[in-house]
């Protein structure tokens, strides 16, 4: 499985270029914009979206059809592949923070301290779950549809996670939950369980749609 | 000798194609060629052998045992297919460390050994070379991680006459220890001529026959004759034969008996392709 993680990021570091690129032309417009807040999500969800790219390569060069004339399985593959965009949204929330603590630094008008630099982790930490959610979703769509369709579905995996989420706290609040700061909180602190089941689900979700489909 | 792989009826089928009971052996030291015509069922044969695509049924063994039932016995094969199957940005040298993560077995000096003995730039992109040196690049993977079969398909297509006797040459050396065996699926019948020892033609799905290449090309025979000579011909004698537009071409098993019984009548030697065609788009007999 090291060399499918291995073939990925080789395959990948041929981007870097043109993704630092579109990072400082985004980072340009968003920290006019948003500041370094919008950059830390915009830099996480462009480096989970390069998990995309990482088929296309795959499928312009029938890999999927070789790997499996290595010592490898179908399994194997599907693993590869969340690990892969694992690195890459995690990539993505470091750069993220690492920019915008530069910015931070840099600007006159933001000052460094121990409670900036919180939010800032804070944000980092929730755009590296929102990451991958999002990823997740993506993958099992790819393995289903193909590269060129999943481009096409992108927004379900967008609004399949958001309506579920806007779902369950509708439910909450038509049962009479009421949402305080201090619930928000307790919800915040078990969104890393939450992200580790929903990539637990569309992990197995991948595994089978892959274990069907013929290479 | 002992018998390397194991094919066992297998069975496959799609909407409009089936693979039906297929079955041959591959013994040890030998180099066995595939043929047959587009759609016959080689590559599913290839690709089931290799557990890419589930059989129906039948069983494929490799050194007595089941293909499928171990992911680690492909450290033993290695495979070419028509096209190199890394990405173009990719180098040969990121290439080797990528395979070396994915086999136990890789020597990366017999790889770097390949790369030089094929002249090949270990820092150039894959888009940067030929279609032979990319067919190179492919057997030398192939060949580093020290498999015992080598299973190519359709590898040697595309290329030139001086390139493939290059890389037939390196076939060649990797089944000397009678260890090694290859089985090719070629398109290219005198490659196959040139090089294997068995040749199993495969034909709508089924093998037509799995027989040893010399009994054809010694053996077999082709009568060139007209419509009033071929009726002359004894049914039992006629394997398969074609109506062409001035003769035809009727394919005998035994090509010196047939000289010997049809004196006036000219006796070909057969070579895979002419073999082929007549069963391919003439009529069988028996």
């Amino acid at each position: 499985m090291k060399s499918l993680i291995l073939k990925d990021l080789y395959n990948i570091g041929h981007n870097v270029r043109s993704l630092v690129i579109s990072m400082i032309f985004c980072a340009g417009i968003l920290f006019f914009t948003t500041g370094g807040e919008g950059f830390v999500y915009m830099s996480t969800i462009i480096f989970t979206m390069m998990i995309l790219t990482t088929f296309a390569f795959d499928e312009n060069c029938k890999w999927n059809h070789y790997a499996m004339t290595m010592p490898v399985s179908k399994k194997d593959i599907v693993v590869s592949k969340y690990a892969v965009m694992i690195i890459f949204t995690a990539t993505g929330a470091v750069v993220g923070l690492l920019v915008g603590a530069v910015f931070a630094a840099a600007s006159k008008s933001a000052e460094m301290n121990t409670e900036n630099m919180l939010e800032m982790l804070t944000n980092a930490a929730a755009a590296f779950l929102i990451g991958i959610i999002f990823g997740s979703m993506e993958i099992p769509l790819v393995f289903r549809f193909g590269t060129e369709k999943s481009r096409l579905l992108m927004f379900v995996s967008f609004l399949v996670p958001a309506a579920l989420f806007f779902g369950i706290y509708k439910l909450l609040v038509t049962a009479g939950v009421e949402f305080t700061d201090a619930l928000f909180l307790r919800i915040l602190c078990f969104s890393p369980l939450f992200a580790a089941v929903w990539v637990y689900v569309t992990f197995r979700i991948s595994c089978a749609v892959f274990e069907r489909r013929e290479i | 000798m002992e018998t390397l792989l194991k094919v066992e009826n297998i069975c496959k089928e799609y909407d409009g194609f089936k693979l039906d009971n297929v079955s041959f052996t591959i013994p040890k030291g030998t180099i066995m060629g595939l043929v047959g015509e587009n759609g016959a069922g080689k590559s599913t044969t290839i690709n089931i052998i290799l557990d890419i695509i589930k059989k129906d049924s039948g069983t494929v063994t490799f050194g007595g045992k089941e293909l499928s039932s171990d992911k680690n016995i492909k450290e033993d094969i290695g495979v070419v297919f028509d096209e190199i199957n890394f990405h173009e940005t990719l180098t040969p040298e990121k290439v080797g460390k990528i395979c070396a993560k994915a086999y136990k077995q890789w020597n990366g000096s017999t790889y770097k050994g390949y790369l030089k003995r094929f002249g090949l730039p270990a820092d150039n992109e894959i888009k940067t070379l030929s279609k032979g040196m990319k067919m190179k690049l492919s057997i030398a993977i192939a060949l580093s991680h020290d498999p015992k079969l080598l299973i190519l398909d359709e590898a040697t297509s595309g290329l030139d006459p001086v390139m493939r006797d290059d890389i037939l040459d390196v076939f060649l050396e990797f089944v000397q220890d009678e260890e090694h065996s290859i089985m090719m699926s070629s398109h290219i019948t005198t490659d196959l001529e040139k090089i294997a020892d068995n040749i199993t033609f495969i034909h709508k799905g089924s093998v037509f026959f799995s027989k040893l290449k010399d009994e054809l090309r010694y053996s077999y025979g082709i009568i060139r004759c007209g419509e009033s000579d071929f009726k002359n011909i004894a049914k039992e004698d006629i394997l398969a034969y074609r109506k062409e537009e001035y003769q035809l071409s009727v394919l005998v098993a035994d090509k010196k008996a047939a000289k010997r019984k049809y004196r006036n009548m000219v006796v070909d030697d057969a070579a895979i392709d002419d073999i082929l065609l007549i069963y391919v788009k003439g009529e069988q007999v028996r």
